[in-house]
């Protein structure tokens, strides 16, 4: 059971992959046009911007019909609140099933909506029922248990990222709640999470296997792959094992004391980011390339967080310093292709937050160095060296 | 579904012959990984690190180095990293052309440089007096015409928010936030004159072909500080609130014409997201603000119009072919 057609998407995939190839005149244009004969676009073609438009506001309608029917059927709480968001994920999903089928619509920000809106009130539905029951309202984790094999339902059904997002904060969520409670629990955390972390990275690495898979779980498989990563390389960081213990603890002293197995933590904190450089440079892989690189940089942090004496403006400077002249060199290295890696552009899509740091870093100086001023064109602060208030 | 998977399904459907098939898999798999955007993206963020680092040092220094050395030491690293720029410029042209990764970077510093410069200058030998819109006017306007001369996006951004600033609003993309002084009408009235004077003459400059490409930086920019201070008139200013609702509403249907036009649909959803507000705020708060009118009524009124806006906002993409 599947919400959008696997064939509709092989075919989408066949003339993206048809067309990269075609502009880089690696198909003429006759065989271009026969691969577009012969897989045909059936989704709905729309714009981010528009589908991010969409989205909001298909969140918009419906939240006002879930507080129009809640109104109507004087149901905010209860069995009647149950019944309604029982109603509202019925009537969601029966209305997104209709527009993926009639509308072809595929990712547009409208089913997007919906779909998140009829899972979270199912959710909620469920959590409400579990209140009725128990005549408690239940705690975080038992809320994240009874909302991970809904949300795991309906993301194996729509594959759909935010629904992904949101069945990792479950899991992620349920199971740090669940670990403050009992008094082995916490000591455990970074284990547990280590372990949740390598098992759904494990599972998702299996399940993607399969071709079919693969291609109709795409990007969610991708998002489980950068979280667990990541949350994997911060449960092993010292740094943040050891604040994060001293935030944990009833009376929270000014420094986070020392945690049990150090040496362990220490190298965890180093391991596990130099791992993901390593098979990032062997298996030439993206993801673990950027997370290597900035888990060691972290590593580097961590260590100067606890041992540096000297302060934190030089630390800058001299991580700047570190920092272009590796991306200097590394450009000039992969000027010509070496080991397996280009400074060259190439098609394949990466984050699109990297290209756009260029222009946040600039935005940020100069919004840094020029201070709100009030109304009258200027009279403002400067930031920046060794500047302070104007007159 | 791997390249090599796609092959496969275009060799079963004889869509490619079989050697060029076998040219293209052997070409797939040995293409190497681009990690152009990765290598520009840590460029950047050592370049920030660099220049914010050497402004907190010399602040907790500046005692001990003096303000002769300071000025100087700054002054010579602006000159160095402008100078490499200015060695590597590209060629004057309208259009867009090809520029030198490290000039780019170079530049950059430079202007980062420059603005902890003339910030210290100001500090330490009061150089504007009390011209304070000459110290925000003066970057502003280097870096827009060295963006120009170097074709050059994140120093435009740089002067147009330099530009925003001299006005009286910070625009801090790390903070996610937008800091204002639109409870002031002289503020928000000089935001609006900034705003259609940049989007005027970006479309000016696009129609005679110069740096055409500059022209969405502009309207983006320039439309959000247009659409956001028009927007806080409505808010704000209760007695002249229509003044600034039709020309508001005004700016969102050009927005969607200039979306239209251009075939840049974030200009869509900036006049449909700002005039569905303003719309909706006129809505409550004047016509529907008498008791007699029921909270379900609306709810009614978001639901229908949430609808509306959905429907707009799909049904008039245009149908183009689809990659």
């Amino acid at each position: 059971m599947k919400a959008y057609d696997p064939a509709w998407l092989e075919a989408r995939h066949i003339r993206q992959q048809a067309h990269r190839w075609h502009r880089q005149g690696m198909l003429s244009d006759q065989q271009f046009a026969a691969i577009r004969q012969a897989y045909p676009n059936q989704f709905r073609d729309l714009n981010a911007a528009l589908e991010i438009g969409a989205f909001v506001f298909t969140l918009l309608a419906t939240l006002a019909g879930y507080a129009l029917l809640s109104l109507m059927l004087r149901a905010s709480s209860g069995l009647a609140g149950a019944v309604v968001a029982g109603l509202m994920a019925a009537g969601t999903f029966v209305l997104a099933r209709s527009l993926v089928q009639s509308g072809s619509f595929y990712r547009n920000g409208t089913d997007n909506a919906l779909w998140l809106v009829s899972a979270l009130s199912a959710v909620w539905g469920a959590t409400v029922l579990s209140h009725e029951a128990f005549n408690t309202f239940p705690p975080f984790w038992q809320v994240c248990l009874l909302a991970v094999p809904i949300l795991l339902a309906y993301v194996v059904y729509t594959s759909d990222t935010i629904l992904t997002a949101f069945l990792l904060l479950a899991l992620y969520g349920g199971v740090f709640s669940y670990l403050l409670t009992p008094g082995w629990g916490k000591a455990a955390l970074p284990f547990v999470l280590l372990g949740t972390s390598a098992g759904l990275f494990g599972a998702v690495l299996w399940l993607g296997r399969t071709r079919a898979n693969a291609l109709y779980y795409h990007d969610s498989f991708a998002l489980v792959r950068w979280v667990t990563a990541t949350v994997g390389a911060a449960a092993g960081n010292y740094l943040v094992v050891r604040e994060l213990n001293g935030l944990l603890l009833e009376n929270r002293p000014a420094t986070a004391p020392e945690i049990a197995l150090p040496g362990l933590f220490w190298l965890l904190t180093f391991g596990i980011p130099a791992t993901y450089l390593g098979l990032g440079i062997r298996l030439r892989c993206r993801m673990g390339l950027i997370l290597g690189a900035v888990g060691l940089a972290l590593a580097l942090a961590t260590v100067r967080h606890y041992f540096a004496t000297w302060p934190f403006s030089v630390s800058l400077v001299l991580d700047g310093i570190v920092i272009c002249g590796l991306a200097v060199w590394l450009i000039r290295y992969l000027h010509i292709p070496r080991r397996g890696f280009t400074d060259a552009l190439d098609d394949e899509p990466p984050l699109a937050l990297l290209k756009h740091v260029g222009t946040l870093t600039a935005l940020q100086g100069t919004a840094n160095a020029q201070q709100p001023t009030g109304p009258r064109f200027g009279g403002g602060e400067f930031g920046g060296g060794g500047a302070g208030s104007s007159v | 579904m791997s390249p090599i998977d796609v092959l496969t399904a275009l060799n079963a459907r004889q869509l490619l012959p079989p050697e060029q098939a076998t040219a293209l898999a052997d070409l797939e798999q040995k293409r190497p990984l681009s990690l152009h955007h990765e290598l520009r993206a840590a460029l950047s963020v050592g370049v920030l690190l660099l220049t914010g680092g050497l402004g907190l040092l010399l602040y907790e220094h500046y005692d001990r180095l003096g303000p002769i050395t300071i000025t100087a030491g700054i002054a010579g690293l602006c000159a160095v990293a402008f100078g490499y720029a200015w060695q590597h410029r590209p060629p004057v042209s309208p259009g867009p052309v090809p520029t030198h990764t490290f000039a780019d970077y170079a530049l950059l510093t430079a202007c980062l440089l420059f603005l902890s410069l003339e910030g210290y200058a100001q500090y330490q030998y009061n150089l504007f007096g009390t011209r304070y819109g000459l110290a925000t006017f003066l970057p502003a306007v280097l870096f827009l015409a060295l963006a120009y001369r170097f074709d050059h996006r994140g120093v435009l951004s740089m002067g147009l928010t330099a530009l925003a600033s001299w006005v009286g609003v910070t625009v801090q993309p790390l903070a996610l936030r937008l800091k204002t002084n639109f409870f002031d009408q002289p503020t928000v009235l000089a935001a609006v004159a900034l705003s259609v004077g940049l989007i005027a003459t970006g479309l000016w400059l696009q129609q005679r072909g110069i740096k055409a490409h500059f022209t969405q930086i502009i309207l983006t920019l320039a439309g959000n500080l247009l659409l956001v201070a028009l927007l806080a008139g409505v808010f704000n200013f209760e007695v002249r609130r229509w003044l600034y609702a039709v020309p508001l509403l005004a700016a969102c249907v050009g927005f969607d014409a200039l979306a239209r036009r251009h075939g840049v649909f974030l200009y869509r959803l900036m006049g449909v997201g700002f005039g569905y507000v303003a719309i909706t705020y006129l809505l409550f708060s004047q016509l529907l603000k008498s008791p007699d009118f029921s909270t379900e009524l609306y709810m009614i009124y978001l639901i229908i119009s949430g609808i509306t806006a959905v429907t707009y906002l799909i049904r008039t993409y245009p149908t183009r072919p689809a990659v």
